[in-house]
């Protein structure tokens, strides 16, 4: 590499020279190959030397800390996960590499007019596929591309007042050629996928680059978000709430809807949120039905509504099409824009340009053959092996997963003509292109990697607005026929104009609307579900762990081995069902029962009460409550999600790495419990995660109590200890009352003491606190909350001597009594609250 | 013919559904030779709302929603109806079937641009190889298009048994086809299949048949229910129906409601409701000559 003398950046490489040693000294151009840092003499290019003489100036070792701190970014932004992804599952992280794409103001000015050019076009196409079918009638567009087109939706067509857009995002897939042109890959017009990713991308990017980033003239994109956000606004015609239709967790860009959402202050919602009365749609909110006027949907068209488009692969939300068609709500985009998805548009570009805009097509599409049509048949099969078949309206979501060979493929020359002959209408044939290479770190050497891009537009009332950025895509091969997945994105930086304005921050914006969101009461049903398991979760796993604490200390701690058949019976109970070992059991049989049983609560995912399902729970509470979580709160859970060490165990279990384990896992949920408390807005959001921890803590205080105090007996100091322990209670106890655990003082520190935040009555008065917070407007107490007070009440009017008292000397009737109400009834509390807040979460079935 | 007809769909809940919605094809079409003179339908619970929509067929829809709890709901169409004798086609005098197929590909007016839409495999009709051979010997080359496919609705009619019992709505039109058994639907859906893998639009029509037949003749199948047949296009000739299920072109027994790809397009009466648990629908048709006595034939479905 050589750094041109006329480099006006950061002093790093002074004359010109490169660093001798420099990450960048090595990198070579591949010959005959296009790249965007050097030109064919491996000189920088003007626009890419101060960021190349910046990179330079870190070094290798710095390179390296780059991109950790990029991998350290992305993990705490959550984006490296999916909500029911295995944590192990590589294949699901989203990697980024630390050097980004510089595109110069020249480029950007040919992309930008020609994707501008394409959103119009693809338009006018809708306009007419859903008007008079001008297109068909005069065979400028097969009928086959249209009526065999499963995303053409017929439902869509034949509307009295259609709306002023259809199209309102769209996402284009580019590439430049090895050559140096540059090539439409695909049109995203269905459920655009990406912006939340290219946020995520930037918001890292711009943290670990700062003056390199600052100093390099990128285009921020914060303001078409901005003027995103306004032109949604808009449509929302100022009164409106806009939510974002996510088919849901399960959805593999669901990450990037729920960030976009956030981003843009919008409601992330799942088809069952909404509902539609009237010929008017509405959210499931706490507060009741709650109207929404614009859908930004990234749930594809066929699946929106079970009634009007019956056979989608999800359920949707009945009438939905029915309330757009009537113009009460805004589809964005309108159902059916899918028609164009991916390569349909193709063959036809530029004969529609010229009919519909009187424009020559500015940007050449990759060569795109439909298969509908027997010319189109000959040419693929005359050479199959220099085109890859696709379905034509395919969904390319840029999160790592490359198109798959058809089954097509696979077939033989014959079979293929006669299949295609029949099912012809929905595939095209793609022929590959070579691509430009862009600088990467790989191995820790900089080198160049074949890449492509999405960018991203939306429809405003000035017409499309494309940001100045895009998510670069790394591949594996020299050639493509779609946006290749798999090797890790890129973020594209779009050097301005010298002189061109800073745009504000979107969050001004947000502030300006702050005051609509103060109260909280429009928590969505289902997320105040979500809060509420998250609770739950928390407070299981938390006595999971404690439960191993114990059983660990009393096998490795050589001063502690007091193992009592009583004591493992109840402890171990408390999570398995298991045979009882027999009072004299001998200890090298206990230890082994006792591994056994470790594991088992450990390691066994199908023990409903087990840790595996307990540490899932939370995960996917946790995910799907994200936005309502302090990043604090987030990583702490990420920390315990993502240690290995929990699925890497083996037995013998009990070990002083388990140990050491438990204790990290302890901390973890320690430190999110803090920072729920510290940091989370004291809204129903709040109440609602609050109530399922007390429930399920007051729950486990009970079983634990009747498990290990139910009895008086030999067993009873060590049994006592153990619950102490178990309820994290042993010091205070210790501290005040200085002997051995009896059985009175521990009843009243567990079960009557309000002070004690680990005791029974504590979790009664936060209930009740809470709950009458939750039901305020009510004009008299719920069946829960009456359940609770009566509860508080009967532990503050008990006499702990009562609670200890032993019938025929051995068993505690009182304590045995009280505990299994409190379980029953906190069970039915739970219940209530279900029935009373969450019932809108139901969802709709066929009928 | 002048008819009156009645069709009650009647659903009961295990639970209380708290919110419903129903699409329903019940209404009559208006067409060359049938002429409604009076229609309504009735709704239990009465709290219901509907809304008439046309649909992309020119059809005539209501969308009815219910958001009072109910366990029971009863949904019933009434009418008179007139429908005149079809205009016989000589079967010779129709296109060759290929030029047909052609034709709706060469675009060139509206009414092409219409066929096109029924030339496609759905997801009710999806062709497989045995349905396009069954098919295709009925059409060599240059039989003139009707004459191929009146010799497939007899060979339809002539190979299936009618069998209530053999399948469900969710059926695929293989299995169907496989098991030579099912109902006007399956018939309906296996014919529409076959012309369309030769390229031939063709449309599934929704409707009814009278309940009792004329004296001295049998009665036709699928007569206690709600019918289905098939709509063959004739190039610039128009349309002509064929009645798989009975073997025969229909004229003054069978009364058309809607008509479009397949049964998702038009089924009588759709639903999606919240609540509910399991449920059992039962359906009732009543179609008779204007001045006979009726007769009331249903069935039930869980």
């Amino acid at each position: 590499m050589t750094v041109s003398p006329t480099s006006d950046g950061p002093a790093a490489a002074p004359s010109g020279a490169p660093a001798p040693d420099g990450p960048l000294a090595a990198y070579r151009p591949i010959p005959g190959v296009r790249d965007e840092m050097v030109d064919a003499d491996g000189r920088v290019r003007p626009h890419w030397q101060p960021l190349a003489a910046g990179l330079d100036a870190l070094g290798t070792d710095g390179l390296d800390r780059l991109g950790q701190s990029v991998r350290r970014l992305l993990e705490d932004s959550g984006v490296a996960f999916n909500v029911y992804a295995d944590p192990d599952d590589r294949r699901q992280a989203w990697n980024l590499d630390a050097v980004p794409v510089l595109l110069s103001p020249e480029d950007w000015a040919v992309i930008e007019a020609g994707v501008t050019q394409r959103g119009r076009l693809i338009e006018a196409v809708l306009r007419d596929l859903y008007g008079a079918q001008t297109l068909v009638t005069d065979s400028q567009l097969p009928a086959g591309a249209v009526f065999g087109n499963p995303n053409f939706l017929l439902p869509a067509i034949g509307w009295d007042q259609r709306p002023d857009c259809l199209l309102h995002v769209y996402a284009c897939d580019l590439a430049r050629r090895a050559d140096g042109t540059w090539v439409v890959l695909a049109d995203q017009t269905e459920v655009p996928t990406g912006n939340g990713w290219c946020l995520v991308n930037r918001v890292s990017m711009s943290q670990v680059h700062g003056d390199r980033f600052t100093g390099s003239g990128v285009r921020r994109l914060a303001g078409y978000y901005a003027r995103f956000q306004a032109g949604m606004h808009a449509l929302a015609a100022g009164r409106g709430r806009i939510v974002l239709l996510t088919p849901g967790p399960a959805d593999p860009s669901y990450f990037s809807h729920a960030y976009l959402a956030r981003y843009m202050g919008f409601m992330l919602v799942e088809a069952g949120d909404l509902t539609v009365r009237d010929g008017r749609v509405f959210v499931k909110t706490l507060e009741g039905l709650q109207r929404v006027d614009v859908i930004l949907r990234k749930l594809p068209g066929r699946s929106l509504d079970p009634l009007y488009l019956p056979g989608g692969q999800q359920i949707g939300t009945p009438a939905l099409v029915h309330a757009a068609r009537d113009g009460t709500v805004r589809l964005a985009n309108a159902a059916g824009t899918g028609v164009v998805q991916n390569r349909m548009l193709a063959p036809f570009a530029p004969a529609l340009a010229r009919r519909l805009l009187g424009e020559d097509l500015l940007l050449p599409d990759i060569e795109t053959v439909w298969l509908g049509d027997a010319d189109g048949r000959a040419r693929y099969l005359a050479a199959p092996e220099d085109w890859r078949i696709d379905r034509a309206t395919a969904r390319h979501d840029p999160d790592g997963r490359a198109v798959a060979r058809t089954a097509i493929d696979a077939l033989s020359q014959a079979d293929r003509g006669e299949l295609l002959a029949q099912d012809g209408d929905a595939h095209v044939a793609i022929r590959p292109i070579a691509l430009a290479t862009t600088p990467s770190v790989e191995g820790g050497r900089v080198v160049p990697v074949p890449w492509a891009l999405r960018v991203f537009l939306f429809a405003g009332p000035d017409g499309f607005q494309v940001m100045p950025g895009g998510l670069g895509r790394l591949s594996d091969r020299a050639e493509t026929p779609v946006l290749p997945g798999g090797r890790g994105s890129k973020d594209v930086w779009v050097q301005g104009a010298p002189g061109e304005a800073r745009a504000p921050s979107i969050l001004s914006a947000h502030l300006r609307d702050a005051h609509h969101r103060r109260t909280g009461r429009e928590l969505l049903s289902r997320v105040a579900d979500n809060l509420f398991w998250l609770g739950r979760y928390g407070e299981r796993t938390d006595m999971s762990l404690r439960i191993l604490r114990v059983a660990l200390s009393r096998v490795l701690d050589e001063a502690r081995q007091d193992l009592d058949a009583y004591v493992l019976n109840g402890l171990l109970g408390l999570r398995l069902d298991l045979p009882l070992l027999a009072p004299d059991t001998g200890p090298a049989a206990l230890r082994l029962w006792l591994d056994r049983a470790a594991a088992r609560l450990m390691l066994d995912a199908d023990e409903t009460l087990g840790l595996r399902s307990s540490l899932d729970g939370l995960h996917r509470t946790a995910t799907l409550s994200r936005a309502y979580l302090s990043q604090d709160a987030w990583r702490s859970l990420t920390a315990l999600r993502t240690d290995r060490r929990w699925r890497t165990m083996r037995e013998p279990v009990l070990t002083l790495q388990t140990a050491q384990t438990v204790d990290a896992g302890l901390r973890c949920l320690s430190a999110f419990g803090g920072a729920m408390a510290e940091n989370m807005m004291r809204s129903f959001g709040w109440r609602f995660f609050e109530l399922g921890r007390r429930l399920e803590r007051g729950i486990e205080i009970a079983r634990a109590a009747a498990a290990l105090a139910g009895l008086a007996g030999p067993s009873e100091a060590p049994a006592l200890r153990t619950l102490l322990e178990l309820c994290d209670s042993y010091v205070s106890y210790r501290a005040r009352y200085l002997i051995t655990p009896a059985a009175t003082p521990t009843i009243d520190l567990l079960i009557l003491d309000e002070t004690n935040p680990r005791a029974l009555a504590f979790q009664f008065a936060r209930l009740d606190t809470i709950l009458g917070q939750i039901h305020q407007d009510a004009a008299y107490r719920t069946r829960d909350h009456r359940l609770v007070l009566s509860h508080l009440t009967a532990l503050r009017l008990a006499d702990p001597e009562d609670l200890a008292g032993a019938a025929d000397g051995v068993a505690r009737p009182a304590l045995l009594d009280l505990t299994g109400r409190v379980q029953r009834d906190l069970l039915e509390v739970s219940n209530q609250i279900s029935r009373s807040f969450f019932t809108h979460a139901e969802r709709p079935v066929r009928s | 013919m002048i008819y009156d007809l009645r069709h009650q769909t009647a659903y009961s809940y295990a639970t209380p559904v708290s919110i419903s919605h129903h699409r329903l094809h019940l209404w009559p079409r208006v067409t060359d030779r049938q002429r409604v003179i009076a229609f309504h339908i009735d709704v239990q619970p009465r709290s219901n709302r509907e809304v008439r929509e046309v649909d992309a067929f020119g059809n005539e829809t209501s969308l009815l929603m219910i958001d009072e709890s109910h366990s029971e709901l009863t949904i019933e169409s009434r009418g008179r109806v007139e429908v005149l004798p079809v205009v016989p086609q000589r079967p010779d005098d129709t296109p060759p079937w290929e030029a047909v197929a052609a034709a709706w590909r060469h675009g060139g007016t509206a009414e092409r641009t219409l066929a096109a839409r029924f030339a496609f495999a759905t997801a009710l009709t999806r062709p497989v190889p045995a349905i396009r051979d069954y098919a295709s010997t009925c059409f060599p080359a240059g039989r003139p298009v009707l004459d191929g496919a009146l010799a497939l609705t007899h060979r339809i009619h002539a190979d299936f048994a009618f069998d209530p019992q053999a399948t469900t709505i969710a059926t695929p039109v293989a299995e169907a086809f496989a098991q030579r058994h099912g109902v006007c639907q399956d018939f309906s859906h296996i014919m529409l299949a076959g012309l369309r893998s030769l390229g031939l639009p063709c449309r599934y029509v929704s409707g009814y048949l009278q309940t009792r037949p004329p004296p001295g003749q049998p009665r036709l199948a699928g007569a206690d229910a709600s019918h289905a047949w098939v709509s063959l296009w004739l190039a610039d000739g128009g349309w002509v129906d064929l009645d798989p299920t009975n073997g025969l072109i229909p004229s003054e027994e069978h009364i058309t409601c809607a008509w479009g790809r397949d049964y998702d397009d038009v089924s009588p009466v759709t639903g999606v409701v919240t609540g509910g648990g399991a449920h059992s629908v039962t359906v009732g048709v009543d179609v008779t000559p204007v001045g006979a006595p009726a007769e009331t034939g249903s069935h039930s479905s869980a």
